[in-house]
């Protein structure tokens, strides 16, 4: 008899659930973050005032392959220079703020991190609404993005694996942007039966899950994906890790294919899972360029102890 | 050399048990060559130009999506000649190694940290792992399917030189094409691990562009069985590559030979470098290669050709609904002529009040002349007398008396007063039926096409109707607005710049709806337009304005032909005054049916790339600024269109 695997909803989900008013962190400890403009981003100011006992570390986007942190420039496809940052950190608890950063700027410093033996959590904030479209065309609800770069690799995530088509699973971790989906389908151009379309359920709000499926509905529907969608919390990485592992155990010899176009959390569990199984993934990503203010508020402020959790996986992991 | 002879395909047919509508969504709904799989052999229709594409040759293969260049592509690589030419592998002339490049990879290689030169042999290294497996995974197939004799195509000598020609060390053991294989997925991985950190790992000794497949073609075509044999490398979507790896492609194809050359598959506008690595050397058609433009292949043909395609697979159709049907499409979308068109229109309820007119003005003159015209004649009298601001009789009676002046205005509006009958009411305003109308809203397009044969099909299905009679007028119009409708949509996946090219076809396309729905007293059918800088004043402005869009207007237009938004086509006619582009653009007709105006291409307009950029960023006040230039006045609130209501979001908007 088949072992039956638990259900997403009953594994361990290494989180703290707060909020941005009342949040804190430990004595002594590292708080890494980037500011985009975003109100949400907005909360570590008032961080620095509740807890001076931390050493905070601004993080600034120089440009798609290169970061100054506190000062120290560090270029995203050098081991060495991220290992730096990590040094810096020494063996402090480290907290990684990802909300005001970009995911090619927050995915090779989770690497790091995790690689260096740092005690990291990553910090995330929701917002509490997003940018309505003024000028709507059909679908897009949200204007979110000024426009998208190139399908590129996170730096340091590159894959040149070239499995069988038939092998490819592709799986999209949708959010609002229908457009992000559907130039994701013209990229890898999947075999339809091989989509595993993802939706953040339950979503930051409950309203969101219909906005994803608005979003998304022409792509769902013209792939033909729709019945194969599969759900995973909005704002918990681990489940996608969950996911990703269970979706290869049920076809073996399969290969990923994830792009990151939804939540924030959903791309740091694709992001965890290609670090923990580095030869069975590919991420693809569009490198949004978000519009200033695109969200409005700030809700939870959620905890991931990503260290904890990658001792169990990224063990499992590296051993399957 | 010969062309490959292709059969016809006896693949796909779908089980009879199927509903009518689950068989022609199998037989028309994978109108996308990436989703038919190995199915885009059995559907396979050899096109015109084929016989040139397999020549020996490099090719330029240049078409929009869906226009047929993946599968005809991927009909010359070795998977689609097995599954196509009928022969076994040892009686083909040709094997073709087909490559799609694969953005998410190539755009990796570039940065910073190394110089352009550097990173242009990361690339030439990468494309020599990628298609030397290809060459062996197919070489690995062909010992497979015939017999060698325990001769190998590849000597142990030659693993052993082209591992050497990629730096293996122990080199001298790889003396199998397993094992060359292995070396080759080892070089991948190191290759990897160097780009994913570029600034510190070790640099992987990287082979020399291009010399490892040569070495490895030219062993291959060593081989008896393969002698007097060439290789065809395709690459398909070249417009992904960046610019100077298009360089370094081009370099390879200037200098293949008479062993192996290039077929090359790209949209309109993406070869954006001609050049070589030297930059003074370009590729030039005919020395270098042959340029294939589907579009131009297909002008007077392509009828012919989607005829094949529908009607083959029409035959594929199983079980009760084919009882009596009409199994081609000229039998199921027959012609609509425009008088036949008219009287759906209801154009007697205007000239049997024009007669009455007519009557009164004339004080019971002869009107026999005027009942002998047809109907749409009989409405350009009035219509000319309403843009001109006279009487009908006066009009009348100038026909009378110049008949010939007449009769060229006639065949001038004709077309243009259908769009004119039924303006301001609900329901259809214009039909877009009929076998002709269809193919020209296609634009020739293989895939448009087939996405109206079927929405017509299936809707006229779901209507209760059987293939035995003809689809309705009704029907085919409703389905050519749902293909535009999707088409629109797509069109915001297919670029990053995808909502900027969404909003400029809803702009563009209200303003040639106005247009068309209110011809009189202008130039009738206006559906194309020429774009120029604008005045002084205007370039400040514009310079303004165009800081707040991500992208140029002339990428904007780029983007918008390559990925079929609009048609280019190279200016015939005398430029005005100011002119400063040689190219004249209009809306995919593909679109027509969306907003209503003619899918023909006639006469064009000018458009300031001001305009261009204020269509896509303020829509609602620059779609008032356009018309305003033609003296068209639009109230936004009342004066839109019940097909364009979903967008209305769109047309209200007051950014």
């Amino acid at each position: 008899m088949p072992s039956l695997k638990p259900l997403l909803s009953d594994r361990p989900i290494f989180t703290d659930f707060t909020n941005p008013a009342s949040f804190a962190v430990d004595a002594g400890s590292v708080y890494l973050s980037g500011h985009n403009g975003e109100e949400r981003s907005e909360h570590v100011e008032a961080l620095r005032g509740r807890c001076p006992d931390c050493t905070y570390f601004d993080v600034v986007e120089i440009d798609d392959l290169t970061i100054n942190v506190d000062g120290v420039v560090a270029r995203l496809r050098s081991h060495n220079d991220l290992a730096e940052v990590w040094g810096r950190v020494g063996g402090r608890v480290a907290y990684l703020d990802i909300t005001g950063l970009t995911h090619a700027c927050w995915a090779p410093l989770v690497r790091a991190g995790l690689e260096a033996g740092a005690d990291l959590r990553v910090i995330y904030v929701e917002p509490l609404k997003y940018r309505r479209n003024e000028i709507a065309t059909e679908g897009e609800l949200f204007d979110l993005s000024v426009s998208f770069g190139e399908p590129k690799p996170l730096p340091g995530f590159l894959s040149l694996a070239e499995p069988e088509e038939e092998q490819v699973l592709f799986v999209p971790l949708l959010g609002f942007e229908g457009q992000r989906f559907s130039m994701a389908l013209n990229e890898v151009e999947p075999i339809a039966e091989n989509i595993i379309p993802v939706i953040g359920v339950p979503g930051f709000q409950p309203e969101f899950v219909y906005f994803a499926y608005h979003g998304n509905r022409r792509s769902l529907e013209e792939s033909g994906c729709w019945p194969s969608v599969r759900f995973a919390t909005a704002n918990c990485p681990f489940s996608v890790c969950y996911l990703l592992e269970d979706l290869l155990s049920e076809r073996p010899g399969g290969f990923l294919k994830v792009a990151p176009i939804g939540t924030k959390p959903h791309g740091l569990g694709a992001v965890l899972y290609a670090i923990a199984c580095p030869g069975s993934i590919e991420i693809l990503y569009d490198h949004p360029i978000r519009r200033v203010e695109r969200t409005i508020g700030s809700a939870r402020l959620l905890v991931y102890h990503v260290s904890s959790f990658f001792k169990d996986f990224g063990e499992a992991g590296s051993d399957g | 050399m010969e062309p490959l002879e292709v059969p016809a395909p006896d693949g796909v047919v779908p089980d009879p048990t199927d509903s009518p509508q689950a068989q022609l969504s199998k037989l028309f709904g994978s109108y996308r060559a990436e989703w038919l799989r190995e199915h885009i052999y059995d559907f396979y229709a050899s096109p015109v130009y084929f016989p040139e594409l397999i020549t020996g040759r490099s090719c330029m293969l240049e078409g929009g999506r869906g226009t047929g260049k993946t599968t005809a592509l991927r009909a010359m690589s070795w998977q689609g000649q097995s599954r196509l030419s009928g022969t076994t592998p040892d009686n083909w002339p040709y094997f073709g190694i087909y490559y799609r490049v694969n953005t998410n990879r190539v755009t990796s290689l570039q940065g910073p940290e190394l110089t352009s030169a550097e990173w242009m042999a990361m690339f030439g290294h990468y494309v020599n792992l990628l298609f030397c497996d290809r060459l062996m995974q197919f070489a690995e197939w062909f010992e497979g399917q015939v017999n060698l004799a325990g001769n190998s195509l590849l000597s142990a000598q030659s693993c052993s030189d082209l591992a050497l020609a990629f730096g293996v060390d122990d080199e001298a053991e790889v003396t199998s094409i397993g094992a060359l294989r292995a070396c080759l997925s080892r070089s991948l991985i190191l290759f990897e691990l160097y780009i994913n950190n570029v600034v510190n790992q070790a640099r992987p000794p990287i082979s020399l562009q291009g010399q490892p497949i040569e070495i490895l073609m030219s062993a291959l075509l060593k081989h008896p069985m393969l002698e007097g044999k060439v290789f065809f490398l395709i690459v398909d979507e070249y417009e992904n590559l960046l610019d100077d790896q298009q360089r370094i492609l081009n370099t390879l194809i200037k200098h293949s030979n008479d062993t192996y050359s290039f077929k090359i598959g790209v949209r309109e506008l993406g070869w954006r470098q001609r050049s070589t690595l030297n930059e003074h050397e370009q590729l030039r058609s005919p020395a270098d290669f042959v340029r294939i433009d589907i579009d131009q292949k297909m002008q007077g043909v392509f009828q012919d050709f989607a005829t094949q395609v529908c009607n083959d697979r029409l035959s594929r159709l199983q079980g009760p609904i084919t009882d009596n049907a009409l199994l081609t499409v000229q039998e199921l979308f027959p012609r609509l002529s425009e008088d036949e068109e008219a009287l759906l229109l209801g154009i007697r309820r205007h000239t049997e009040s024009l007669r009455e007119e007519l009557e009164m003005e004339s004080e019971g003159g002869e009107l026999g002349v005027f009942d002998e015209l047809p109907q749409l004649y009989k409405y350009l009298i009035g219509y000319w007398a309403k843009s001109q601001s006279t009487s009908t009789y006066e009009q009348y009676t100038h026909f009378l008396t110049h008949r010939g002046e007449w009769d060229t205005r006639y065949g001038n509006y004709k077309h243009a007063l259908l769009y004119t009958l039924r303006r301001g009411r609900r329901g259809v305003h214009k039909y877009y039926a009929g076998y002709d109308t269809l193919t020209e809203v296609s634009g020739n397009n293989i895939r448009f096409f087939l996405q109206l044969v079927e929405h017509s099909l299936l809707a006229h299905l779901n209507d209760g109707k059987k293939l035995a009679e003809p689809v309705r007028p009704e029907t085919q119009t409703d389905a050519a607005y749902n293909v535009g409708r999707l088409n629109l949509g797509e069109l915001e996946g297919l670029s990053k710049y995808g909502m900027y090219l969404s909003r400029l076809v809803l702009a563009l396309g209200r303003v040639f709806q106005v247009m068309a729905a209110n011809p009189e007293g202008h130039t009738p059918e206006v559906n194309q337009f020429r774009v120029t800088e604008g005045g002084d004043n205007a370039a400040r402005a514009r310079r303004a304005k165009l800081a707040e869009l991500p992208m140029t207007v002339d990428e904007l237009l780029i983007h918008a032909v390559m990925h079929l938004a609009l048609l280019r086509m190279r200016g015939t006619k005398p430029g005005d005054p100011g002119d400063t582009e040689e190219y004249d653009y209009m809306l995919h007709p593909v679109f027509a049916p969306l907003f209503e105006f003619s899918y023909r291409k006639k006469r064009r307009m000018v458009i300031t790339k001001l305009q261009l950029a204020g269509l896509v960023q303020s829509p609602r006040s620059m779609i008032r600024d356009v018309l305003a230039g033609s003296k068209r006045y639009l109230d936004m609130e009342t004066d839109l269109p019940d097909q364009l209501n979903l967008f209305s979001a769109f047309y209200d908007a007051q950014p």
